[in-house]
């Protein structure tokens, strides 16, 4: 078991390198118009000239990455071109806000999904099963921009209930849950499909086995089944769903943070691709991308974990 | 004809008609092709011809979904946005599907080292998120048409090796395969006369999920303002230029929306009747 | 559209000031508008800027909304100018030109008091403009008074100025922020000091700087507001949510779209006013087609003004003729016939030049997008074919200004016509993108900019118009008027032609209970 951990522990270690290559890559691959771009007209030959010295870009690129990683490991990551002012300083501010807008929906989303997808396992192709099949096959068919432009257009501009878009700064409680609650409910509606749907897969696998049509045989009901006898073993599965999902969370975060104009992590990426702010962008890019790995791993060890079969596997 | 082709035959198939929500689906589809294909030449007006004095004009004959934010026709110009959307989607798909396909179905057959080293070098290109990673090599490389195929192509393609593999690998096992294999047949042969016919079903099931994910990592992409660049249009561009009149209490930013919703939805209930609930999900699970 | 990302906000130097007359003048010129209620004194301004880059608190080497802000805050300049570009006394009380025009005499103001105490002298003056023309500073501004040759000082309270070469405008060269009045000798930037309405009292780059009333300010009894604090959001629908939510009472730069938002919160007011800002269409009349007249005729025919600005900016904008001079200012050209959409003149110039089936290709980046679209449609529908190539915004200047033969550029606009002339029109001109050459209309702007007579200059500036407005390479289709917002509480900024928010001349503003 141990191996199997520190198996893929190594390959997530291999893929967080491969990730940081690739964003490196990308967003350093062009200096000429690096340089165009963040200087604008204000490019003379010096100025052009001292932006190139300042990041760096005229050593082979081999060295510039070796440096870059360096000091991101150590906690270094740089100036913002446009501001002037640390990435780290940027960035505090904005993961807080992220991880609020993330812990909010999953608050809302896993209770939710567990509910409903117990439920449609309980009566397998049932009415509610077939119903909520349907609903949730409509669900992650549609963009994110898509929901979260009905729910301003309802709830912000016909009904003028909530705001429509959140505000920097929460001042109080109140505010900061006015504000959260249409950037969640978009989150959540994309989301919510996905998680029922691989919650009940898990759940009526599970239910397979032999000892739960034991229980049924001996006349247990059906909440009992569920919640006594396949819940505790499901859970494994869900557990990775749920990690899963948090990766998807993390994506999805950044089309729902531009609509709303929710000051975090995903809208700081986009507004530093805007800007062509280099180090801004690398930082923002890896670590969301870390931050994705780093789930999906979990996801996949907690799954590998509560398998019985592979867990026993010699 | 091969045993491969023989057995593939024998799988029964579903003659009565499909049930109501996959005729649903495939109307929708139909309709989005159509679009795709004549969209330009249905349209009333032209793509940029300006119709009204003032932006967002309402509903009317000469506007019957109302007009944009420059007073362009909304209903022209999705119809001439749709070949942009729907044929970036087919051909960025396309692109990995047929690279992903040809790793998968490969490496199947080969096993041994080569498969091990593949698989793992898959593993690692799949727990990139796709979305970021697409708008990070975007953000550096630029957003031109074959740009946006490559990267979602490089995106799609290890998903879909994994799951050719898998499909591949559960056929492998099959007598008939076993057999021809016995009677000496190359990799290139097995894998057309033997084990493609059986793939064809759930690898079409992986299609139509790969161009839903397409069209909606597309979208968002030009929501974003980094897909498709004007003056060429599609969908989510389209929505990107109207979310201000969304604070005006005007609409046209939904239109544009609803369309790619409901070609999506329209591609998930035909793979829905195509690929059977099983189908479904082995896919969906390998995708992730 | 957007018009202050892109080219537009990065472009050229900020706008100078005035039309040329000189006169001497109390600082209080009667405003109707301020005099109608009255100011109360307290309360705070919390503004938000758009752009964060200048962290430096030195005038001379200040840049971007956010720093111009500040520094007009903290210091003052010798000649102020005044909503409608003109030049009135600042610091500088009064000012006198020789009958050269190459020697201007200025007589300071008295008692003017520093932030630190000390009062202002010639001493002071002398030194800022010197800092700014020394090359080691690396000022921006030091080009825009790169004129002056000789600075002396006759005694503690006149400024003599010798010019290079004679300039009737030249009191506007000093209402350059970069010439704001530093204490002599003082280059700590971070305990800035200044003879502005406001003093130092907070700075923390990247977040937020606080400014508290400069007690001794020259202005007697102003500013009425006890301090202003001043930061940068970026993005701008969340600038517009902070005003509507009340966390800001003063915000630059709404985009015409976002207007009906802000109006229609009972809190907000929008503060608007016609500006010089402009976008040239123009084409190099050194590469044909386009260097026959008939085809650059054909191309300023070929758009509708009046329902160009309706759809792109939305009633926030003034249409313009061609010329890129307010018609606010008093040399402009009013006896120029205003251009209209006529597709019957299109079809006729285009004719006479032989280039009825040509496709004009225009090269635009992604920040003229809407403009450049509803004008190729105009243009296709008059009979004229146009297609467009796009860049992206930070590549376009590097590959299509001043190369392409027909671009789009971004311009601040300047106040006096000899300015505006100059920048890009005349023949030697380093940014003349058009690349129109006409000796004869560089003598008519040097003529002009030497002679003392309004009436000569009158004749001089309008001819030189006319050649411009009849041959020239430029197609300017409107002016964009400066869109910004406060809470209505805040009263006092009057709209000001050559700035955002009044030009940041805050002492008159006040914020009511």
């Amino acid at each position: 078991m141990a191996s199997l951990v520190l198996g893929r522990l190594l390959l997530g270690a291999v893929t967080l390198l491969v990730a940081s290559l690739l964003v490196f890559a990308g967003t350093q691959a062009l200096p000429g118009d690096v340089t165009t771009a963040i200087l604008g007209n204000e490019a003379t030959p010096e100025t052009r000239a001292a932006l190139v010295e300042r990041l760096g870009l005229d050593r082979p690129i081999h060295v510039q990455y070796f440096e870059w990683a360096g000091r991101f490991l150590r906690g270094d990551l740089g100036l913002s071109l446009v501001n002037d002012v640390p990435v780290s300083r940027l960035l505090d501010l904005r993961l807080k806000n992220t991880f609020i807008l993330a812990l909010a929906t999953i608050i809302v989303v896993v209770p939710l999904s567990l509910f409903l997808g117990l439920l449609c396992a309980a009566y397998p192709n049932g009415r509610l099963d077939s119903s909520i099949s349907v609903v949730s096959l409509f669900l992650i068919s549609l963009p994110e921009f898509l929901v979260g432009i009905i729910l301003v257009l309802l709830f912000a501009v016909y009904w003028s209930v909530l705001p429509a878009t959140s505000i920097s700064g929460f001042r109080s409680f109140e505010h900061l849950v006015r504000a959260l609650v249409l950037p969640v409910l978009t989150l959540t509606f994309a989301i919510l499909a996905h998680m029922v749907r691989m919650t009940r897969a898990a759940m009526l696998e599970v239910m397979r086995a032999p000892y739960i049509e034991m229980a049924l045989l001996k006349g247990a009901s059906r909440s009992r089944i569920v919640l006594r006898h396949a819940l505790p073993n499901a859970l494994g599965p869900i557990i990775n769903v749920i990690a899963l999902n948090l990766g998807y969370l993390i994506s999805g975060v950044v089309v729902v943070e531009v609509i709303f104009a929710y000051p975090g992590l995903g809208k700081l990426l986009v507004e530093a691709i805007g800007n062509r702010d280099l180090p801004l962008l690398q930082a923002v890019a890896l670590i969301m991308v870390a931050a994705y790995i780093v789930f999906t791993l979990l996801a996949d060890i907690v799954a590998r974990l509560s398998n019985p079969r592979l867990r026993f596997k010699q | 004809m091969s045993a491969g082709e023989a057995t593939a035959q024998a799988i029964p198939r579903p003659r009565r008609l499909p049930p109501p929500l996959a005729c649903i689906g495939l109307a929708i589809v139909a309709i989005g092709l159509i679009m795709a294909l004549l969209g330009p030449f249905l349209a009333r007006h032209g793509a940029g011809e300006l119709i009204s004095e003032r932006p967002f004009p309402a509903a009317s004959w000469a506007l019957p979904f109302g007009g944009d934010h420059l007073g362009r026709d909304v209903l022209s110009r999705l119809l001439h946005a749709a070949p942009v959307t729907i044929g970036l989607a087919l051909g960025a798909t396309t692109v990995g599907f047929v690279i992903g396909l040809t790793v998968g179905f490969f490496t199947a057959e080969v096993r041994g080292r080569t498969d091990t080293m593949i698989t793992w070098i898959l593993d690692i290109l799949v727990s990139f998120p796709p979305k970021l990673i697409a708008l990070i090599a975007i953000a550096g490389l630029g957003s031109s048409l074959p740009i946006l195929i490559a990267t979602l192509g490089f995106v799609h393609a290890p998903r879909v090796a994994r799951v050719a593999r898998a499909v591949a690998m559960n056929i492998s096992a099959m007598d008939f395969v076993e057999a021809a294999r016995a009677r000496g047949e190359s990799v290139l042969a097995v894998m057309v006369r033997e084990i493609w016919p059986s793939a064809r079903r759930p690898m079409a099931v992986e299609f139509g999920l790969r161009v839903t994910f397409s069209i909606l990592v597309l979208s968002s992409l030009s929501f974003l303002g980094l897909g498709v660049q004007p003056p060429m249009t599609d969908w989510g561009s389209m929505v990107r230029e109207n979310m201000s009149g969304i604070f005006l209490g005007t609409p046209a930013a939904l239109i544009p929306a609803l369309a790619i919703g409901i070609l999506t939805v329209g591609i998930n209930l035909v793979i829905d009747w195509i690929g059977g609930s099983s189908g479904r999900r082995l896919t969906e699970e390998l995708s992730r | 559209m957007a018009i202050d990302q892109g080219i537009s906000r990065r472009s050229f130097n900020a706008a100078l000031a005035g039309a040329g007359a000189t006169a001497a003048a109390p600082w209080g010129l009667a405003r109707a508008q301020a005099q109608a209620q009255t100011p109360r004194r307290g309360g705070r301004l919390v503004c938000a800027f758009n752009d964060g880059a200048s962290e430096v608190l030195d005038p001379a080497r200040t840049k971007g909304q956010n720093g111009i802000g500040r520094c007009c805050l903290l210091y003052s300049r010798l000649v102020d100018m005044s909503p409608q570009g003109q030049p009135v006394p600042g610091l500088a009380e009064s000012w006198e030109p020789n009958a050269a025009a190459d020697t201007w005499t200025f007589k300071l103001r008295r008692g003017v008091q520093f932030h630190n105490g000390k009062t202002m002298t010639t001493k002071d003056v002398v030194w800022t403009l010197e800092r700014v023309l020394d090359a080691k500073t690396a000022s921006s501004g030091r080009a825009l008074l790169a004129d002056i040759a000789e600075i002396k000082a006759t005694d503690d309270h006149t400024l003599e100025l010798k010019l290079k070469q004679a300039d009737a405008d030249f009191p506007v060269v000093l209402t350059a922020y970069q010439a704001m009045i530093l204490p002599e000798g003082h280059s700590d930037f971070l305990a800035p000091i200044g003879t502005g309405p406001f003093m130092h009292s907070l700075h923390q780059p990247g977040i937020r700087s606080v400014f508290k009333r400069h007690p001794n300010y020259w202005k007697s009894g102003r500013p009425y507001v006890d301090e202003v604090e001043s930061f940068a959001i970026a993005d701008p629908v969340a600038r517009i949510n902070a005003l509507l939510a009340g966390e800001i009472n003063a915000m630059i730069t709404v985009e015409p779209k976002q207007v009906e938002r802000v109006k229609s919160n009972r809190n907000c007011a929008i503060v608007t006013t016609t500006g010089p800002r402009h976008y040239v269409h123009g084409v190099r009349c050194d590469t044909a087609p386009y260097d026959k007249v008939d085809v650059r005729l054909a191309l300023k025919h070929a758009i509708d003004r009046e329902r160009y600005r309706r759809l792109v900016l939305g009633d926030y904008a003034i249409v313009a003729n061609d010329l890129p001079i307010l018609p606010s200012n008093p040399y402009y050209n009013k006896d120029l016939p205003q251009r209209a959409y006529d597709p019957d003149k299109v079809k006729f110039h285009l004719r006479k030049a032989g280039e009825e089936n040509t496709e004009f290709e225009l090269h635009i980046s992604s920040a003229h997008v809407d403009g450049a679209t509803v004008y190729a449609d105009m243009a296709r529908q008059a009979g004229l074919k146009l297609k467009l190539t796009r860049y992206p915004a930070e590549n376009y200047l590097d590959v299509a200004w001043m190369k392409k033969p027909f671009i789009i550029s971004g311009w601040f606009g300047r106040p006096t016509v000899a300015l505006a002339l100059q920048v890009a029109y005349v023949s030697q001109a380093s940014w003349n993108e058009t690349f129109w050459k006409r000796p004869e209309f560089d003598r008519l702007v040097a003529d002009a900019r030497k002679t003392l007579d309004q009436a000569k200059r009158r004749d001089l500036f309008f001819e030189a118009q006319r050649m411009l407005w009849e041959d020239g390479g430029a197609m300017i289709p409107v002016f964009e008027n400066w869109i910004d917002a406060t809470s209505s509480k805040v009263k006092g900024i009057e709209p000001h032609a050559f700035g955002a928010l009044g030009f940041y001349y805050w002492d008159g503003a006040w914020v009511d209970a």
